[in-house]
């Protein structure tokens, strides 16, 4: 992958708001701004990473790229052509190649089909004709998630968690994405098979050439399995760059905040660390200037000013905060 | 850890077996499980789902499934054995008393249609012949000492008022409230974000130290053993496969199971491979040593019984027979 590579996909200050609607003889609902202005690139065969707490939007960037939820502002291009701004079903349709997997195949999957029956569908549904074909593909891909052909004849609820994510990734890849949004694709599983299901996913991504966008609130996961990391809080995008570069030195004070949060496999940490104070606000009321200024340690006035920019602070790295010069580098974990 | 001589367990489970009725028969959830809770240390429980770490609280608590029973071993609180105590009495004094509970889930575990105040003055009911105003306020100082904001207006307010890290606060209120000495925590922070989760892991710490509590921390997340506890038992189905202080036990792990566990974490793992094949049903647990048939180092004997308990240091034991050898040599 090159830095010059055209991206695949591009996103380019995105907004999704959601609310807004008025209830029959209710009141005006309030807007929340999901998506708030996010950039983002996917190259080619590149993993990128999506992590932050719950609400932050991780989620909704997905179901909007995806055109499952209809963008409010904003520009995407998928291989150079704009995608953005169709009505639901034409966005779908032209976003074709971008394909989701869902948190919990096991829910996605309905009970009453067997799993051959319910990839053959996913293929039928995008114009694979032919029987015979579509057989072949599918005794394919569940051979490259690992299942035995034997599997098409089961049911869900023969599956195990770790079984239900490799067909989960199967009904998806079966349909030659070249995009493939995995949310949480490990939440809920234990150690053991965590591993063995990020080590099928790392292995698909190498086998057909895939783009992942991951979303992810799990640090170690993510650190291990993608090149790239975004850093959302409250919808916007607060740090993004290198993975490597950014759990060695991150910038912005949630991103320091967050990876020191992060239960790592040493000792007696809790005492060094200190505590975020708070929660996270709602997002129907949020501050002015940097949304995470209530919560930061080096808040000073500047900082509800106005929103800080993502400012590039080194090779691909940028961070959102306008006193990175004044906090200094961050002490190392 | 401890220094000169070694003080009593304040907590002792040792060789407890139980199992539950099933329509499909006997299910032996826990076989031959043993821990030690010291005083003032926090002990990690950790395993995988199915591992019997959840059945063993239960067990402490004496609140087994209906068709659930011990069918061997102790449970000692001090000098009484908890297994051999009628219900009233484990109402009266352990539950809640001696032993408090801190659940899972901080947004099943409060009645949404009851105000907090009447959930938590709830838990100190008939103990004790303060006031209402007196309990109020004791209450209300628990709601400061768990740092929940705005503690005097709490008790007024109903659960969906308050965010998954407060609420986690009024249950940890909550199982203070008859000061035990014993806090058993089931997965408390497993719903939270790592912020918040920092957040409750610290208080925790803190209250441990400041009121000397000793705590059983059941988690399935290795990273929160490092950050919280002092010693840890690891579980793998039903059995407790290896205990020791949590320095030792990440750095140089001894039991097979653990060291592969620990090798599948992404900080460790040099391929992402996981453990070849699956945890035994507990209707037709292997014979022996339930690690066998997964375990690469298995031999004849790990079938033949109980896995000896082996001691490669002090305070570190191992139910694992490749520790005889050394022990020997």
């Amino acid at each position: 992958m090159s830095a010059n590579e055209p991206a695949l996909l591009e996103i380019e200050n995105l907004v999704t708001e959601f609310g807004g609607g008025k209830a029959f003889l209710g009141k005006q609902q309030p807007i929340v701004r999901a998506v708030d202005g996010v950039s983002l690139q996917l190259k080619p065969g590149q993993a990128l990473g999506l992590v932050g707490e719950s609400g932050c939007g991780k989620t909704t960037i997905a179901k909007t790229a995806l055109g499952l939820v209809r963008e409010k502002a904003g520009t995407m291009r998928l291989e150079g052509r704009v995608v953005s701004g169709l009505a639901p079903k034409e966005a779908r349709a032209a976003r074709a190649t971008i394909q989701y997997v869902h948190q919990d195949p096991g829910a996605a999957l309905d009970p009453w089909w067997s799993i051959g029956h319910a990839l053959d569908e996913a293929l039928r549904i995008h114009g694979v004709s032919d029987k015979s074909e579509r057989t072949t593909r599918i005794d394919d891909m569940l051979h490259a998630v690992g299942l035995d052909p034997s599997f098409r004849t089961r049911y869900p609820h023969e599956l195990s968690g770790g079984q239900q994510r490799r067909v989960g990734l199967a009904r998806i890849l079966v349909l030659r994405p070249r995009i493939v949004i995995l949310d949480e694709p490990t939440s809920g599983l234990d150690l053991s098979v965590q591993a063995t299901v990020l080590g099928v996913i790392d292995e698909l991504r190498r086998r057909f050439g895939l783009t992942y966008l991951f979303v992810s609130h799990d640090l170690s996961v993510v650190e291990r399995m993608c090149e790239e990391v975004a850093i959302m809080y409250l919808g916007r995008i607060v740090e993004i760059g290198p993975t490597k570069e950014i759990f060695a030195r991150p910038q912005h004070p949630y991103t320091r905040a967050l990876l020191a949060a992060a239960p790592r496999l040493e000792p007696g940490s809790l005492n060094d660390t200190p505590a975020l104070p708070g929660d996270p606000p709602s997002p129907t009321n949020l501050v002015s200037g940097c949304t995470f200024r209530p919560r930061c340690a080096f808040a000073a006035p500047k900082c509800a000013e106005a929103r800080p920019p993502l400012r590039t602070i080194g090779d691909k790295h940028s961070a959102a905060c306008v006193r990175l010069e004044e906090i200094g580098a961050p002490t190392p974990a | 850890m401890m220094m000169g001589e070694k003080p009593a367990p304040v907590l002792e489970v040792r060789d407890l077996s139980v199992s539950v009725g099933t329509d499909e028969g006997e299910a032996r959830i826990l076989d031959n499980a043993g821990l030690a809770l010291m005083p003032g240390s926090i002990h990690g429980v950790v395993g995988e789902s199915g591992c019997g770490k959840s059945t063993l609280i239960r067990a402490i608590l004496g609140i087994l499934p209906k068709r659930g029973r011990a069918t061997q071993g102790s449970i000692m609180l001090g000098e009484r054995n908890l297994l051999d105590l009628p219900a009233d009495a484990l109402q009266r004094d352990v539950r809640g008393r001696a032993i408090g509970f801190i659940p899972q889930d901080p947004f099943q575990a409060l009645n949404p249609v009851f105000r907090v105040g009447t959930q938590l003055l709830e838990t100190i009911r008939g103990i004790g012949n303060e006031s209402r105003e007196a309990k109020k306020a004791h209450v209300i100082s628990l709601l400061k000492a768990v740092q929940l904001p705005d503690a005097e207006h709490a008790l007024d307010r109903y659960p969906h008022q308050f965010s998954g890290g407060q609420r986690q606060r009024l249950l940890i209120a909550a199982a203070l409230a008859a000061a035990p000495g014993i806090i058993l925590a089931d997965e408390p922070t497993t719903a939270l974000d790592v912020t918040t989760q920092l957040q409750i892991l610290k208080l925790l710490r803190g209250l441990a130290l400041e009121r000397g509590l000793s705590m059983l921390f059941v988690t399935h997340d290795f990273g929160v053993v490092a950050q919280l506890c002092d010693t840890v038992t690891v579980m793998y189905a039903g059995q407790t496969v290896e205990t020791g202080p949590v320095a030792q036990v990440l750095k140089a792990p001894s039991h097979p199971y653990t060291q592969m566990l620990l090798a599948c974490h992404p900080e460790r793992a040099k391929e992402l491979a996981g453990i070849p094949g699956a945890v035994p049903s507990p209707l037709r647990p292997p014979p022996g040593c339930r690690f066998n048939p997964r375990c690469p180092s298995a031999r004849a004997e790990c079938s033949a019984g109980q896995p000896p308990r082996v001691a490669p240091q002090p305070g570190h034991a191992v139910r694992c027979v490749l520790h005889l050898d050394e022990a020997a040599a």
